[in-house]
């Protein structure tokens, strides 16, 4: 069975079909491919993604950067042309560095304590035991929920009166007195970050196991023949293997983490005060908050631009995988 | 003897971290379901008990009874399902051509659609709400549709196009000598083959569809066409939570999602479409 292209495997496997060199009749038809007439067909077929793309993706790229040049309300139907203004004045606004430095924090822990996560889980999940495939979708559970679900589930458990978490914390006798997760800002970032692992270590957990599932189960019988011990037999077998996953899902989920509104959003809308405003939350607010969507854009474009080295590393690393499959 | 001990002390070992695992996933979502089948006065008892005193239903009857609940779940599933067909449909038609003709440009498109698909959420969703109002096309359901179409088309395109690189072209070119047409290769030769692809698409295009908030934040104005992640989260007000519908609201829009996972996990693990999901 071959594998879709999945954003992850394929960077690693690839199943090839065997060729049938024998049919030579077909010679002739496969020029049909290259013949020029076949391919207006050929083109004919792409052009409804093609206007979608021009329409859906394109055009508000472009529109993207030219309002970040203006300044404009959202209910003008015309903004201002300031040049560079937008920019300067977000880049020398320390309300800006805040934010970015809110979100590589929350980049990097999140990842970090998604990645440790869900790879001992993969560890743990590719084992054999009785209940393995229930366990595994248990554990895979909180990656599928919908995102409103789970957020609001956190708000009931983290609810400062009468939420579990609380409950359980006070009863082991870990906190004298209820805390509010959420609601205060020393503590509403670390919240917010464990339930971004939380939620997104299945991700981690799923790409490292199908991998798992590819390695000979030979080496393993062969290091213990020589005597090495589990961690050994992770360092040399195990982890040589899931490396290249492991890069191309830290980018990915790098990606993805930056940018993320929803869950910050749902969970505490930035706040309390701007404890947890990140970038792409801060530019939301902004444009559909304080309706400025010329200053929103420019906020949007330099997210963009943050993220643009990631994109173009994961392209790379794709179009080189792809070629040299 | 003394191996066989540590053996079994290793297996013990073993299992409690599985049970750990296993309530770090779903504890507390086991906790949600459970507070969604006991009567609003147990919400606020201290201590809480693990399992309700009372287990009731009337949770889940007022959200139907009080709540334009049904109309927001039927509103997402109107979407969902327009944002998939065209998605695919159209994904499809461009994987198609990009895959199995040759014409310049082609690989440009591709790796631009991946590139769209990277593409950060909030620097489109400003352009598109513009758009969607040049268009009149805020607040109806159909425009959320267009804009779910832009996020989710670029990487369907580039699944698809993938997966056909790995498909045979030679039934595809016995069918023209018998006489098929591209269209009709296309639909009774590609297809069937396309199948697991399409499912990986289908699923990844639900998934995000049913997941997303941003957007239909700021698209839909009106509580006839919102879709339930906004709608539920209208039941947090400034004067009072409701949790009896916010618990049981979320287990429900949880069932759909579950069910889809539960049918696709044996291919997600052994690989196919893993990560065909963006989060």
């Amino acid at each position: 069975m071959p594998v879709p292209n999945n954003g992850v495997l394929h960077l690693v496997k690839k199943d090839n079909f065997p060729k049938n060199p024998n049919i030579e009749r077909l010679a002739a038809v496969r020029k049909l491919h290259a013949q020029k007439k076949d391919n207006y067909i050929g083109i004919a077929f792409l052009i409804p993604a093609l206007l979608l793309m021009l329409v859906l993706i394109v055009y508000p790229l472009v529109n993207a950067f030219y309002l970040s040049f203006h300044r404009q309300m959202i209910y003008e139907i015309k903004g201002v042309f300031i040049g560079f203004n937008n920019y300067i004045r977000i880049l020398k606004d320390s309300a800006f560095w805040d934010a970015f430095k809110l979100s590589v924090i929350w980049t990097f822990s999140t990842i970090t304590g998604q990645v440790l996560i869900g790879v001992v889980a993969a560890l743990i999940l590719h084992e054999d035991f009785k209940g393995r495939s229930l366990a595994r979708a248990f554990v895979m559970l909180p990656f599928f929920m919908p995102t409103v679900a789970v957020t609001l589930m956190w708000k009931w458990l983290l609810n400062e009166q009468y939420g579990a978490v609380n409950y359980i914390l006070m009863a082991l006798g870990l906190i004298n007195e209820p805390v509010s997760w959420l609601g205060s800002s020393d503590l509403a970032l670390f919240s917010i970050i464990m339930i971004g692992i939380w939620r997104f270590f299945p991700f981690v957990t799923i790409n490292v196991l199908a991998r798992l599932q590819t390695i000979q189960q030979e080496l393993y019988e062969a290091a213990s023949v020589d005597g090495a011990n589990a961690w050994q037999k992770f360092w040399n077998i195990t982890f040589p293997a899931i490396k290249s996953v492991l890069a191309v899902v830290i980018l990915l989920r790098s990606l993805f983490m930056f940018n993320k509104v929803d869950i910050i959003m749902l969970l505490t809308r930035g706040g309390p005060g701007t404890s947890t405003l990140t970038l792409p939350v801060q530019a939301y607010s902004y444009a559909f908050e304080g309706m400025q969507i010329g200053r929103g854009s420019a906020n949007a474009v330099i997210q963009f631009l943050i993220v643009l080295t990631f994109i173009i590393i994961y392209l790379r690393v794709t179009k080189k995988a792809q070629e040299g499959a | 003897m003394k191996m066989k001990i540590l053996n079994k002390l290793g297996r013990i070992a073993f299992y409690l971290c599985v049970i750990c695992l296993v309530i770090y996933s779903i504890g507390p979502i086991i906790w949600m379901l459970l507070s969604s089948l006991r009567p609003k006065v147990e919400f606020f008892t201290i201590p809480p008990t693990f399992f309700p005193k009372t287990w009731t239903l009337e949770n889940y009857y007022s959200l139907f009874r009080e709540t334009p609940f049904v109309q927001f779940l039927l509103n997402s599933m109107w979407v969902s399902i327009g944002a998939i067909l065209v998605s695919a449909v159209v994904g499809v038609m461009a994987a198609y051509s990009l895959a199995r003709f040759n014409y310049r440009g082609r690989n440009l498109f591709s790796i631009f659609s991946l590139f769209a698909y990277m593409l950060p959420s909030i620097l489109l969703v400003i352009p598109l709400y513009l758009l969607a109002v040049k268009i009149q096309l805020v607040n109806k359901l159909q425009g959320l549709v267009w804009a779910y179409v832009a996020l989710t088309m670029p990487y369907c395109i580039w699944t698809l196009r993938s997966f056909f690189a790995t498909l045979p072209t030679e039934l595809e070119e016995a069918s023209f000598i018998d006489g098929c047409g591209r269209v009709s290769a296309l639909i009774r030769v590609v297809l069937p083959m396309l199948i697991p692809a399409i499912i990986a698409v289908v699923v990844f295009t639900f998934q995000y569809v049913w997941n997303e908030y941003m957007f239909a934040l700021v698209f839909i104005t009106s509580d006839a066409n919102r879709t339930f992640p906004v709608g539920l989260e209208s039941f947090v007000t400034s004067y009072d939570v409701y949790w009896e519908w916010i618990l049981s609201g979320s287990i429900l829009v949880s069932i759909p999602a579950v069910i889809v996972f539960l049918l696709t996990q044996r291919s997600l693990i052994r690989g196919y479409g893993a990560g065909a999901i963006k989060g």
